[in-house]
């Protein structure tokens, strides 16, 4: 995100809008005030008729200038808008493609509240900075062709000016930082706490939750009031050199109408220019230190909208088999599992099972990769017998707590790829989700609301155990893949997975004797 | 959000940042008016005097200049302080009242408040600001000629009734980015949560297509609502640059009558602007306040406290005629049971029976299309339905970044003697023995250091330290395995408590431990 990208968005309307601030700050600042000077003159000589079409001429030039501002400002935020659009595109397309675990309120955070920051203090600062340049630039230009002791003057006190922001700088730049990182640990406390709200009601928690919530939110608070604090700061040395330079250079000027250089004229409107001037340092300062206390933020997006170029390549084989060697994991607050070394051949249909924290769960997710072992390592092996580097990605793989998403049952079991909408009913049926479609209004086309379910929990898990199925993978991994399903039901889909071909690694508690019977072995870890 | 609760925050400091408006706006105005000495005094070609009172002007400013900046900052302060009243107030009521989605709390307690700190509350400090400058130069304008206040005063009032052209359509355009806005965190939150799998099945195409869609949707929100914002800014504008105009003349008119000096002229002007910039950035922040209204509004409602009557532990319930009605149409009729203080009730069905929606009926989370449910205290009394109290313990096992003690404890320390008990009962110490923090060891959300078995039996620790007289069960020893399942639903048959337990694959041996099983069977089709 930066300056080109933004014009590039909409040139024609970028580079309007930027002509219609331009014309419209040369007539408040050239047009308006010449008619002013020439005016006070008039209205010295007493001369009525010309005062009055003066006063007209400046009505409609006035108009112009609302028109024109007021298109200016619209044509820039609207480009704002459609640049936001277009950087969330690239931000979900940079999160898919890293293949990294993304928090949802870090997502919701950057695609919301950080561009609109971004727009606030960085875009609608370009445009302040523009207007702000040309009116120094008009007020030059009418100085110049005014006199050249006031044009030296003003030139001199404008450089010192802009020399101030750099006091502020960099710990602006960190209090802007520091409000969006307040908000965002806020939106990641509400989600943690509140997505419990049930329990926390239903044991009368409700201390615990309003104290952390408000340290969460003081925050933000606090950071807020720092950075305006900083920008106010700036604003403060920078009105009080404005009002030593005014002084200045209205004693100037002074000595020049005394001495007939300049008419009376020039004295009522070099104070227009002090105020142009200073409203128009103002603005290009602010303008840019906002800008620059914005850099950390918009390099923070930019990272995040950047195109991935090392996709993650799907180059390795299809794996059946499985062999684990010494493999061990060591967490974060020091636990430690160990599991013993598994051989699991082409075909094999195996139930594990173990205690709670034995690490059922945690051995899915090291064979598919998804966290690397402190020691030990997973091979894979092909159809053929062959040792191959896997492509985790074709091992089927079903969750503990499956995600469904808000789409039809038939495009969660197919996951969005038309090509298998031939397999998708023979597939419900193996399930035994047929029966539970016929309750729905729409039957497989029901869409599923995941704000007010519409689905129960075995629902769900046949939804997802058909979505791994209708994937035909040679490995499939199910992590409780039925604890919501009834027994008839389960019985009847663990008849039908066994007869496939694929290799099988179920996790499961729950299962009586028969069901046991249908895996070739079981697996037990113990803590 | 109101003036009024803002000034409340903090007595002192309202009066103190009003002292200081008012100083701001009485040095910014004698900054101008002094100005008329210094005018009349160079056309008499008197210097010295010139020079005298361009220093005062210069003193003037240089007060403003500091004034404004620390009151600012004041300000801020106290209307971040009033927002986390706000918040806190908000988070209160949401403990005492309904459910919420996650997203929309989150939205409620940041997005919209800052929607409303910039729309309303900033607003009123731009009002005050205007009003103290209105009210010194018309003081300035009256000691100069009451005509000027007569022209002034007619001017004033076509500038204030032109805002109401665009009012309406603002607060709604507002409102609707507002939705939109929510309604791409919801998005965010239902796609983003399923990264994984999304990459697992290449199902790109689908989560950009509704991101997009969402993104695509507030921009047009924003596009509309900044329409509308600068129309009305254009009409403001309009006006009150033909009512300076106006203001001129008459100020003409009065000079070629010898009624006031050139001084006065000059500086009547420049007060005629003050006063019209003044009224237009009033009527501008006047239609921002008002377009603030709905969320306003939407903000008040939020913070009422519902009536907390005390509630009342239910011991027993008798279901009679009960009818749930899904939204896509689907009718569940539950047959009549009753159960009796202490039972334990087991119950069971296919997946889809209505097992967890039943459990919402009898929490009162969902009310059934027909039927009712009768609570009955301890000495067999109905209880009012608003009051009753049930216990909970829901499928998917909520906890909460704190320790595992804290879970288990909810905060509530007068438990801590029956931890340890506890703690066996669910099996759980084997599990704590392997943490190095044991049972002070932190959940970690992110990391998730507790697989879904320990969750499950953390919650089921929650629920049984805390002896609720009637629990609810759903699912809850999913994750768990067969043995401990078992041993812990053994202990929960054995306490006096009422329990309804949703429970599948079960023994034989275990079953006929409950007192009696409700058997939900698949729905007879509506006819």
């Amino acid at each position: 995100m930066n300056l080109k990208k933004f014009i590039k968005q909409n040139p024609l309307r970028f580079y309007v809008s930027i002509v219609l601030l331009v014309f419209m700050t040369a007539i408040s600042i050239l047009v308006s005030n010449y008619i002013s000077q020439t005016l006070t003159n008039v209205v010295l000589q007493h001369d009525l008729r010309t005062f009055t079409f003066l006063l007209v001429l400046e009505i409609i030039f006035g108009i112009l200038e609302y028109v024109f501002y007021t298109c200016a400002q619209y044509l820039n935020q609207i480009q704002e808008q459609d640049l936001n659009n277009r950087v969330r595109s690239l931000i979900v397309n940079h999160y898919y493609d890293d293949g990294q675990e993304h928090k949802v309120a870090e997502v919701q955070n950057r695609l919301t509240n950080d561009l609109n920051i971004i727009n606030q203090s960085y875009f609608t600062n370009i445009f302040y900075y523009i207007y702000g340049l040309s009116a120094v630039i008009f007020v030059l230009i009418y100085l110049i062709k005014l006199n050249w002791l006031l044009l030296l003057t003003i030139c001199l006190m404008t450089t010192l000016s802009l020399l101030l922001p750099r006091l502020i700088e960099k710990p602006l730049q960190k209090a802007t930082e520091a409000i969006s990182e307040s908000n965002q640990k806020y939106l990641d406390v509400l989600n943690d706490w509140l997505q419990g709200l049930g329990q926390i009601r239903q044991f009368m928690a409700g201390d615990k939750l309003f104290s952390v919530t408000a340290r969460a939110s003081k925050k933000i608070e606090d950071a807020t009031v720092k950075q305006t604090a900083y920008t106010k700061s700036l604003n403060a040395i920078t009105g009080i050199v404005s009002a030593i330079f005014g002084l200045i250079l209205f004693i100037l000027t002074g000595y020049l109408v005394k001495n007939k250089i300049v008419t009376v004229g020039v004295l009522v409107i070099i104070g227009n220019f002090r105020f142009n001037l200073n409203n128009g340092i103002q603005m290009m300062i602010g303008a840019r230190t906002q800008m620059k206390g914005t850099k950390t933020l918009i390099e923070k997006v930019n990272k995040s909208m950047a195109r991935i170029k090392n996709k993650e390549e799907h180059d390795g084989e299809v794996p059946a088999a499985i062999i684990t060697k010494d493999l061990s994991l060591k967490f974060p607050n020091g636990e430690r599992l160990t599991y013993p070394n598994l051989t699991i051949n082409k075909g094999e249909k195996i139930l594990l099972t173990g205690d709670s924290g034995a690490g059922k769960s945690t051995l899915f997710k090291l064979i598919l990769g998804d966290i690397k072992p402190s020691s030990g390592k997973v091979l894979f092996k092909n159809s053929a017998g062959q040792e191959i580097e896997a492509d985790t990605a074709k091992i089927g793989y079903i969750p503990q707590d499956p995600i469904v998403f808000p789409a039809s049952i038939k495009d969660n079991i197919t996951m969005f790829n038309d090509h298998l909408d031939d397999k998708v009913e023979k597939v419900t049926e193996e399930v035994n989700l047929k029966a539970d479609l016929s309750k729905f209004k729409d039957g497989i086309k029901q869409k599923i609301n995941l704000d007010k379910l519409n689905i129960s929990g075995g629902q769900r898990q046949k939804i997802v155990l058909a979505r791994a199925k209708i994937h035909d993978s040679d490995i499939i991994l199910i992590d409780e893949g039925t604890s919501a399903i009834d027994q008839k039901a389960t019985m009847d889909i663990l008849s039908g997975l066994v007869k496939t071909k694929s290799t099988i690694v179920f996790i499961a508690h729950n299962f009586n004797e028969d069901m046991r019977q249908l895996f070739d072995r079981e697996i037990h870890l113990v803590k | 959000m109101s003036i009024k609760e803002l000034f409340k925050v903090n007595w002192v400091r309202s009066f103190l940042i009003i002292a200081l408006y008012v100083l701001y706006a009485i040095s910014g105005t004698l900054g101008e008016y002094l100005f008329k000495y210094a005018l009349n005094d160079i056309i008499k070609g008197q210097i010295d005097g010139y020079i005298f009172w361009q220093v005062m002007c210069a003193v003037m400013e240089l007060a403003a200049a500091v004034l404004l900046p620390i009151a600012t900052v004041f300000f801020t302060r106290q209307t971040q302080n009033y927002l986390h009243e706000i918040r806190g107030e908000i988070v209160q009521s949401y403990y005492k009242g309904q459910d919420k989605k996650v997203s929309e709390m989150q939205n409620d307690l940041s997005g919209n408040l800052k929607i409303l700190t910039d729309q309303y509350a900033n607003s009123w400090i731009t009002i005050l600001s205007a009003l103290l400058q209105i009210i010194l130069s018309i003081a300035v304008l009256i000691s100069m000629n009451w005509i000027l206040i007569i022209v002034t005063a007619f001017l004033a009032v076509i500038t204030l009734l032109v805002p109401k052209i665009m009012e309406k359509k603002t607060a709604k355009a507002t409102d609707l980015v507002n939705s939109q806005n929510e309604k791409l965190l919801n998005t965010v939150l239902h796609w983003i949560s399923g990264l994984d799998e999304l990459r697992r099945y290449n199902a790109y195409g689908r989560l950009s297509q509704s991101l997009k869609k969402s993104s695509q949707n507030l921009v047009d929100a924003n596009k509309k609502n900044l329409k509308y914002q600068a129309l009305s800014g254009f009409f403001n504008g309009i006006v009150n640059m033909v009512a300076q105009c106006s203001m001129l003349f008459a100020a003409v008119m009065l000079f070629f009558n010898n009624i006031i000096s050139f001084g006065d002229f000059v500086v009547a002007s420049g007060f005629a602007f003050t006063i019209f910039s003044a009224l237009w950035d009033v009527t501008e922040v006047v239609v921002q306040i008002k377009s603030s209204k709905i969320l306003r509004e939407k903000t008040f409602k939020l913070r009422k406290q519902p009536n907390q009557s005390s509630k009342i532990y239910a011991h027993a319930l008798k279901v009679s005629n009960l009818v749930a009605k899904y939204d896509q149409g689907e009718v569940i009729k539950y047959p009549d049971f009753t159960v009796k203080a202490g039972e334990k009730v087991l119950l069971t069905g296919d997946s889809g029976t209505g097992k967890s929606t039943l459990f919402k009926i009898l929490l009162g989370k969902l009310t059934p299309a027909s039927g009712e449910v009768i609570y009955l205290d301890k000495n067999d009394q109905p209880i009012d339905k608003n009051k009753v109290r049930i216990g909970f313990v829901p499928q998917e096992p909520v906890v909460f970044p704190v320790s595992i003690k804290d879970n288990i404890l909810m905060f509530n320390l007068k438990l801590e003697r029956k931890l340890t008990e506890i703690v066996s009962k669910v099996s759980l110490q084997d599990d704590l023995s392997k943490f190095p923090a044991g049972i002070n060891t932190f959940v970690d959300l992110k990391q998730q250091n507790l697989s879904g078995g320990q969750r499950q039996k953390v919650v089921l620790a929650r629920s049984e330290l805390h002896h609720q007289p009637f629990v609810l069960l759903d699912e809850v020893t999913s994750a768990i395995d067969q043995t401990t399942s078992e041993k812990i639903i053994d202990e929960l048959l054995h306490s006096d408590q009422t329990i309804v337990m949703v429970a599948h694959n079960l023994s034989d041996e275990v079953k006929s431990k409950f007192d009696k099983e409700i058997k939900l069977e698949s729905k007879q089709k509506e006819d």
